[in-house]
């Protein structure tokens, strides 16, 4: 069977997503199962929908239970659709309040219609004459095994059975930026200054919101109080930096700030501002506390130069290196051709996907690098992966056959075993198509304990496949 | 009646059909028994040709890797390699190339000689070297035995066309027996096809003529005694070359150890390791370009890479997602490979066009270790 709804594409159809509300997903006969919706144009009378989006849906499989028919039809409802004219949000209440029982209807088809929809989960992706082809690799079931599998990989503080819990929108926010801000440095130029690549080079960004932010004191000063577990260990790694950003509400006129440990006097950092956001580096100071873990407490104090009673929101931001790692290894020319590491194949617009179109491997081919994406969302991760959806993988397949081809980037050993492959072929195989360069990847998520978090694994993404 | 009458003529129809089927089936049966003798012949024939075509398709690549385009023509007398460069390339240092060059002229002047060297090379990929050495040898012979020292300057021209010469170095020398050798680093400033050298000598010493086993190396009786060394790095980081010096050793003990584990336990000795492959380069047929060494240790890897992966096997994340994705599928997604994870360099002697000999270190020509990826 088919796995894509849109294989009827026809240029005269236009395609409309459904997306329920995230509330739905929580009773347990939801699964999440990825839905893609054909909708002809005359069915919404004027609105002109141009393009088709698809993304994963939380499927509800209502076979065995009536209540989740009435659930269903309850307008917690939002449409989406990409559209030219970008009426993304215009639409989704034009159209409930126009349509509502149309709508619905057609909704209850889709859901007749589109069970047994599996998920993508992992697919292998191919170009051809500008188009990309997607193939499912594994169904439903083995999705969710294969997840198992690669967040033991990852090894990240997850539970996708859970809700999320809900985190600081400032530090959200700014872990955000600064993961995109190290995306594009990652696949950008090199950069000389130290506190950039102190950022790059680090295998995991944690960041901590203050437990506690005291009322001001009467010499101005406040005491913003974290937590003993949010003082890294020292154990298997080292601090590169650790950042203190504060929010202040409140200010009417441009104020001193000086921020101190409070265990250790005449350390003192001062950051003028009138800035909302008071930032400061505080890797000597974390660095203390790392040192003496047990002994003190993780309290810093910071004075304004203000009478007024101001709102204070702080958090720890910390880059740690794990030890035993070697160096950050050296960015290759091609990066930049493996960056849609981030962005989904399946959302850029003149993509189409049809299996039936999908070219089964050649036997003959040589050696080269394939197209292997890994979708976080089918993964059961949408909600505590923040970024990225998903990523390329890409795999390393073909032939390694004289002659070798300059793109087939036979190392001098290859050439070698090849040629005793030939002379003996019983002392050696021919040469191996592997991946000869490999690029890290990083991950936005938040953990269980409300830390948003940056996370770098090395060697995930084949930049470069060669004969070995 | 007529129903009977058309099953007959169905029956001796069928009948002839059985017959001439089996005639056929005689004649194809007595066809097909000769059919694999003469297709097993083309077969080996095709395969002999394949493998021709293919052995010399790796040649030719293996050449590139050299930075040649083909095997060198040698023109002229061969001559053999002088002790001096296989002492350079015994000598444990780290030398990215080195090239061995005779005088293309030797031009007597007044007071001494001109020595000029042609620097081409049918390598292709010098363009990032850098040149940290050169030294000119020289073997001279003093006519009159009674007078014991002499001053001898090397002086270099900068340009073909002018005569404008610069001193590189001058100095006294008592004992004339031995190689004498004089750095001329200073001229190689910039990239130039040619070069020369002017020697002034005292006025009794003269350049040797080296004696020779051979007969047909006379014309470079004179050409011998002073021969030009450069010894050249290539700007190109190879983090490969690097790792030579230091961790060699290092790798292979630990290799050794590995190696050691995976006799003991048999359920593992099919997993990814560092195997032995002795390369021969008289059985490739490469010998009439690689001069030295006759052989070497490659090793090479071999082995499993199963799901899971055990930690020993040093798997990249990459490839335990590889290997989880091909337990799965195993039709659609190879499993990881078993492949070297870390090389070492070789140093290779050959004789490049015009009699120049050149010690060049090819990086990934040995296997140090091997891991899943």
């Amino acid at each position: 069977m088919t796995n894509w709804l849109h294989s009827t594409h026809r240029s005269d159809i236009s395609f409309v997503f459904f997306q329920f509300s995230l509330s739905l997903s929580h009773f347990s006969f939801f699964q999440n199962v990825s839905l893609s919706a054909c909708l002809t144009e005359s069915a919404w009378g004027k609105q002109r929908i141009d393009t088709c989006a698809f993304s994963p849906l939380s499927f509800l499989n209502f076979s065995s239970s009536p209540l989740s028919f009435a659930l269903l039809l309850l307008p917690q409802i939002i449409l989406s659709a990409n559209s030219k004219s970008h009426f993304v949000g215009q639409c989704s209440s034009q159209i409930t309040s126009v349509f509502p029982l149309l709508m619905r209807f057609f909704l209850l088809i889709l859901i007749l219609v589109t069970r047994g929809i599996q998920s993508k989960g992992i697919y292998f992706v191919e170009e051809r004459d500008g188009k990309t082809y997607t193939q499912p690799l594994t169904d439903q079931q083995s999705t969710k095994k294969v997840g198992e599998q690669i967040r033991e990989l990852f090894n990240i503080d997850i539970n996708p059975s859970e809700p999320p819990v809900k985190t600081n929108s400032h530090v959200s926010s700014y872990m955000k930026t600064l993961y995109k801000q190290l995306e594009t440095y990652e696949h950008g130029e090199t950069h000389e200054e130290d506190e950039v690549n102190a950022w790059l080079s680090a295998d995991r960004i944690v960041s901590h919101m203050a437990q506690e932010v005291s009322h001001r004191f009467d010499d101005g000063s406040y005491r913003i109080r974290f937590a003993k577990e949010h003082v890294p260990s020292k154990e298997g790694q080292s601090i590169l930096r650790a950042q203190l950003r504060v929010h202040i509400q409140g200010i009417v006129s441009p104020i001193f700030f000086y921020i101190e440990d409070t265990n250790q006097a005449g350390d003192t950092v001062l950051v003028s501002s009138e800035d909302p956001t008071v930032v400061s580096d505080v890797t000597t100071m974390v660095d203390r506390w790392s040192h003496l873990q047990l002994s003190t407490l993780p309290i810093i104090t910071a004075r304004a130069s203000t009478e007024n009673e101001l709102k204070i929101e702080a958090f720890l931001v910390i880059a740690l290196k794990d030890e035993e790692a070697g160096p950050p290894k050296r960015r290759s020319r091609r990066a930049a051709a493996a960056s849609p590491i981030s962005s989904s194949p399946m959302r850029q617009k003149t993509k189409r996907s049809e299996s039936a179109y999908f070219e089964k491997p050649d036997a003959n081919a040589l050696c080269q690098r394939k197209g292997l994406y890994v979708d976080f969302d089918t993964l059961g991760w949408k909600q505590w992966v923040i970024a990225p959806e998903g990523f390329s993988a890409f795999y390393c397949a073909g032939a390694c056959s004289a002659p070798f081809h300059k793109t087939m980037n036979a190392t001098s050993h290859a050439i070698v075993q090849s040629t005793i492959h030939l002379v003996r072929p019983n002392t050696t195989s021919p040469a191996k198509c592997a991946p000869s360069h490999l690029t890290s990847m990083k991950i936005l998520f938040v953990d269980q304990k409300k830390n948003v978090q940056i996370k770098r694994y090395r060697d995930m993404v084949v930049d470069e496949c060669g004969c070995h | 009646m007529n129903d009977s009458v058309r099953t007959t003529t169905t029956i001796s129809s069928t009948k002839s059909l059985v017959l001439r089927f089996q005639l056929s089936a005689i004649l194809h049966l007595l066809l097909l028994s000769f059919t694999p003798i003469i297709m097993s012949v083309t077969a080996e024939n095709h395969n002999q040709q394949m493998n021709r075509a293919e052995s010399h398709s790796l040649r030719r690549g293996m050449l590139r890797k050299l930075g040649l385009e083909h095997v060198p023509v040698q023109t002229g007398p061969s001559i053999d390699v002088p002790q001096h460069m296989w002492d350079i390339y015994d000598d444990e240092n780290d030398v990215d190339w080195v090239r061995h060059y005779y005088p293309k002229e030797i031009i007597e002047d007044n007071d001494g000689f001109i020595l000029s060297y042609n620097l081409s090379l049918a390598a292709r990929n010098a363009h990032n070297e850098e040149v940290h050495k050169a030294i000119l040898k020289l073997r001279l012979r003093r006519n009159n035995k009674a007078r014991r020292s002499g001053n001898f300057s090397i002086y270099f021209f900068e340009d073909d066309m002018n005569n404008d010469r610069f001193q590189i170095e001058s100095r006294s020398v008592d004992n004339l027996t031995d190689w004498i050798d004089f750095d001329v680093t200073a001229a190689f400033s910039r990239r130039t096809d040619r070069i020369s050298f002017f020697v002034e000598l005292p006025e009794d010493v003269e350049i040797e003529e080296t004696q020779s086993s051979s007969l047909s190396s006379l014309p470079y009786a004179r050409a011998r005694s002073a021969p030009l060394i450069v010894f050249s790095d290539l700007s190109e980081p190879s983090s490969v070359r690097r790792k030579r010096s230091a961790q060699t050793g290092n790798s292979e003990r630990k290799n050794r150890k590995k190696g050691r584990k995976h006799h003991n336990n048999e359920a593992e000795s099919n997993l990814c390791r560092r195997t032995d492959l002795y390369v021969d380069f008289d059985d490739l047929g490469w010998q009439d370009w690689i001069m030295a060494p006759k052989g070497y240790d490659a090793y090479q890897c071999q082995g499993s890479c199963p799901n899971p992966m055990p930690a020993h096997l040093n798997a990249t994340n990459h490839a335990i997602i590889q290997s989880l994705l091909h337990s799965l599928k195993p039709d659609e997604v190879p499993p990881p490979c078993c492949v070297p994870t870390e090389t070492s360099p070789l140093s290779i002697l050959y004789m490049d066009v015009d009699k120049v000999i050149v010690i060049r270190e090819y990086a990934d020509m040995r296997v140090d270790s091997c891991g899943c990826r």
